[in-house]
């Protein structure tokens, strides 16, 4: 009796695991061997067989209640290892917008003429293998190198063993290839500089509410498709695990940034005073749906745009903002009051039911501090109590998902894949829609594709041209 | 009973880009009472350092780190205010490191100042010392000319490792804030009377620039 207990422990702790880790243990040979190998044991014991099933059919019965689907459960079997992950296949795997460790992704390396070369490697290509692949689809041309800049043009050489280069990348940074005499003479693509004419009048006619919907519909697909454990591979260091990939979480953490000099970039490129302040309210607004949404994440990015300098120091226009504005403004401030480690933001999340879209940058540092502080191992044992602190942190990932999502704007306009984005919103425009779907799809288009100006000093000097002092 | 203290509350921030060793820095010197307890709760998040500073003057050091949020844009504007003082870190065995300097040194600049108008001591500090084979070491002495050009107040090579240079370059920093307080009470000219709305303003004993808790 005392051995079965112990056994039926076993199997629901690696039934969890199994919950927890889908698809990474989907990839992982090892894993799937120790599963093999555990369901043979299991299917030969058959009290363990029915404690296996129950324990698959129940956790499949809540996933089907939580999606409010009714139809039958189909009679799982316990033999191959693939029963393991029957209830696993609805929810994240099914997320078209997951980047799986083992994935292809389309990566743009521009030349120093400014050609383009797009091609299909691993997500987590290193920089070598990234460079023998151009070699030898391109010939080889000297000492060629890869190199990192942003809009301001700064640059970064990257060294041969970097991995995961191109998903890393921040928000107008791209990948160029160059030989070494070539390097100081780079300059950014123009693309990389932002645009020069704002789209205010795209904005005038997508409602706040409208613009927050699509905004939050978008953020979820993004939300989703990250991994708990892409946060810890973030902060311990994505070279150490090898077969995984935190391309989910950096394409979530280029948001946040695309979104708040987004806001910055519209405003500044409002020349028309009287524009700008409405553009402002509207942001403000914006700012006040996402809350409402609970979107928190998109709801600093607005709030982070509006106190940009380049912004805040447009005194002006903000005089013009109606005094209901402005309060509202001003309460949304004291969320982002860093004092007493975020305080305010951290009491009126917690009375917040899920769903919900954190404020990322607070988890990034909790785990950074956490893991910093304190040691990983004492006295040649692990430290248990770190890391149960960096686990309920990452729980709070998994609380803020515990509650099905149910998409704000309509269904046929989002695309399949995160490949034909743009396709599919063409086909949506074309076809025969009401008007409503058509223009939601042209504001999903807008939002997935902003177009931002990300250099600081450039938005500073913008600034300063709208209004001098 | 002896002379009333004067106490000095000064708020520090430690910036630099990712992986340079600032929370390496702060535990070092604050000796370790600092993130070995963190939470992430509602809760003190910076580290204190209290220090003897003459006779009559202690000095409360306010450490705030950056960690964890170097690549979002506009998040350090929260936690630069009221901040007096500041450390820019970068690794002397990576240069990219190094090139972001003068971007943190902009990006202090341009989101905070003393109430005089004054930009905010920068001291910098060229981190893992210990681990310099090659890298930057031929640059280091350039570093100098480096510092006056781009307004540093200082520049010190450390190593969180070794413990070297670390107190030496606070205390440096420290210096500086304390002149900069002085100094906005000294420059007053004392034959100038400046208009006040009520008989007297209430003007606080301890450091002026620094923040109030």
């Amino acid at each position: 009796m005392y051995s079965f207990n112990k056994r039926q422990k076993i199997l629901r702790l690696i039934s969890q695991w199994v919950t927890l880790y889908g698809r990474l243990v989907q990839m992982d040979p090892s894993a799937l061997n120790l599963l093999e190998k555990l369901s043979d044991f299991v299917s030969k014991d058959p009290r363990l067989s029915n404690v296996l099933k129950d324990q698959l059919q129940d956790r499949r019965k809540i996933r089907t209640m939580e999606n409010g689907n009714t139809n039958v459960t189909p009679h799982i079997k316990v033999r191959s290892c693939g029963s393991w992950f029957a209830s696993i296949e609805d929810g994240v795997s099914n997320n078209a917008y997951v980047i799986r460790a083992q994935d292809k992704v389309p990566y743009e390396i521009y030349r120093s003429d400014y050609s383009c070369l797009s091609i299909m490697l691993p997500v987590n290509a290193s920089v070598q293998e990234v460079m023998s692949f151009l070699a030898a689809k391109y010939g080889n041309k000297g000492d060629q190198i890869l190199v990192k800049m942003n809009s301001a043009g700064e640059r970064v050489c990257l060294k041969l063993d970097t991995t995961g280069v191109y998903t890393s990348l921040g928000v107008n940074e791209r990948l160029f290839l160059c030989n070494a005499h070539e390097l100081n003479t780079l300059a950014p693509h123009p693309d990389q500089l932002g645009p020069n004419i704002g789209t205010s009048e795209i904005l005038d006619f997508i409602s706040s509410k409208d613009l927050a919907c699509q905004l939050t519909d978008y953020d979820w697909n993004l939300f989703n498709s990250i991994h708990q454990v892409e946060l810890i591979h973030y902060i311990f260091g994505q070279q150490k695990f090898k077969n995984s990939t935190t391309a989910n979480l950096e394409r979530f953490i280029r948001r946040f940034n695309e979104v708040q000099y987004w806001v910055a970039t519209e405003i500044c490129l409002c020349h028309e005073i009287g524009k700008r302040a409405q553009l402002l309210k509207k942001f403000i607004k914006l700012a006040a749906h996402l809350k409402e949404q609970k979107n928190l994440n998109s709801f600093f990015a607005v709030m982070f745009g509006l106190s940009n300098t380049a912004v805040s120091r447009l005194t002006r226009t903000w005089e013009r903002l109606p005094h209901k504005s402005r309060k509202l403004y001003c309460g949304f401030e004291r969320l982002l009051d860093p004092s007493w480690n975020h305080r305010s933001y951290r009491l009126a999340i917690a009375k917040l039911s899920p769903p919900i879209i954190p404020f990322i940058p607070l988890f990034l540092k909790d785990v950074t501090f956490l893991h910093e502080g304190n040691r990983t191992l004492v006295e040649n044992l692990i430290n248990f109590e770190k890391m149960r602190m960096i686990a309920k942190t990452v729980q709070m990932i998994h609380c803020c998902r515990s509650q099905t999502y149910v998409p704000l704007s309509p269904s046929r306009i989002r695309p399949h894949s995160v490949l034909d984005d743009s396709s599919a919103v063409r086909i949506s425009t074309c076809s025969e829609q009401s008007l409503t779907t058509r223009s939601a799809a042209t504001t999903w288009a807008y939002i997935v594709q902003m177009k931002v100006i990300d250099n600081q000093k450039k938005l500073c000097q913008l600034s300063r041209d709208l209004e001098s002092s | 009973m002896g002379t009333p203290l004067t106490e000095h509350l000064c708020k520090v921030l430690v910036v630099g880009d990712l992986g340079v060793g600032k929370t390496s820095i702060i535990q070092r010197y604050v000796h370790k009472v600092y993130s070995q307890h963190y939470r992430a709760t509602i809760g003190v998040d910076f580290a204190l350092k209290v220090l003897k500073w003459g006779p009559e003057t202690v000095v409360r050091l306010q450490l705030w780190d950056i960690a964890g949020q170097e690549r979002f844009g506009n998040m350090t504007r929260l936690y630069y205010r009221d901040a007096v003082g500041a450390f820019i870190v970068f690794d002397v065995t990576r240069a990219s490191t190094f090139e972001a300097v003068p971007r943190w040194k902009d990006d202090l600049d341009s989101k905070v100042s003393l109430h005089s108008g004054k930009p905010i001591p920068i001291i910098l500090l060229a981190n893992k010392c210990d681990q310099l084979l090659e890298g930057l070491g031929t640059d280091l002495p350039r570093l100098d000319h480096f510092c006056r050009d781009n307004g540093f107040s200082g520049w010190f090579e450390t190593s969180a490792k070794d413990n070297l240079n670390i107190e030496e370059a606070a205390s440096c920093l420290i210096k500086n804030m304390i002149a900069n307080e002085e100094g906005t009470d000294s420059k007053r000219d004392p034959n100038v009377v400046l208009p006040t709305l009520k008989n007297k303003t209430l003007k606080n004993s301890n450091c002026s620039n620094c923040a109030k808790f």
